[in-house]
């Protein structure tokens, strides 16, 4: 079969504008699930009051013991304290960490998926003496566990 | 080269990740002392997780993660020769990724 010019490339623009559609189909969704987005409004300079407000909507806070949260006592050095959290609580979806005295209470936000164990541990930064608080949503609850830190800084005894 | 370090350890049923990532975690509140001005905040926003490309966990932070971030997360199961990727982004608009083959 006999092609003219003409035929070949409108042959050649529509194939490769289909390939062109199909692949952006492709990459959109993968792209997607890349981008999950920050949340801004959580890690704004505010009082704990008010961040703890953003993270439960108002939802009241439930003590529970079946979470562990490890962390010094007395820390020298308030730019570098590790940290280490489980928790046995089932269905744990989210895991949150906030340092009530810092500028930016909440610290991270852990989303976890069904295959991952709450058992993380991080180091975090505080700007003096606090209560350190560590939240788990599980079942729709918000479960909450805290510690108070001294920090000592320059070693002259907060 | 990378600025993320991954290390995976099988344990019974579970395995270990463990990451290191090298980024300066500035939280817009230091001042230079050469020079008395602010340094701008420059600081990971989220690190996201995934074996064998399905992602299995993502944390989103502020500026109160150390500098030079330290993780560790906790999976099930996990066999030698998955994949591990560990990805981050930053509020400057840098990003990195690296992968990682349990052994």
């Amino acid at each position: 079969m006999m092609q003219t010019r003409r035929q070949f490339i409108k042959k050649t623009l529509t194939i490769g504008g289909a390939f062109w559609a199909s692949s952006w189909l492709v990459v959109k969704p993968l792209w997607a699930q890349t981008e999950t987005l920050w949340p801004t409004g959580l890690f704004a300079h505010s009082k704990y009051q008010a961040a703890l407000k953003d993270i439960t909507g108002g939802q009241a806070l439930i003590a529970s013991k079946d979470i562990t949260l490890t962390i010094p006592r007395i820390a020298e050095n308030g730019a570098l304290i590790p940290f280490s959290l489980s928790s046995t609580l089932e269905k744990a979806e989210r895991v949150f960490v906030l340092v009530k005295k810092n500028p930016v209470p909440l610290v991270a936000r852990f989303t976890l998926s069904p295959q991952v164990n709450t058992q993380l541990s991080a180091r975090l930064k505080m700007a003096k003496t606090s209560q350190v608080v560590s939240i788990v949503l599980a079942n729709g609850q918000y479960y909450y566990t805290d510690k108070t830190v001294k920090v000592t800084l320059g070693g002259c005894g907060g | 080269m990378s600025s993320i370090k991954i290390r995976t350890k099988r344990q019974q049923g579970t395995t270990q990740i463990r990451t290191l990532i090298a980024h300066p975690m500035e939280t817009g509140l230091n001042t230079d002392n050469q020079n008395q001005k602010t340094i701008a905040a420059h600081f990971i926003q989220t690190l996201t997780v995934r074996h064998n490309d399905k992602i299995i966990l993502t944390t989103d932070m502020g500026s109160g993660i150390s500098r030079n971030p330290y993780f560790s997360f906790e999976m099930k199961g996990g066999e030698p020769g998955d994949k591990v990727t560990i990805q981050w982004s930053d509020n400057q608009g840098n990003r990195d990724s690296q992968d990682a083959l349990i052994s």
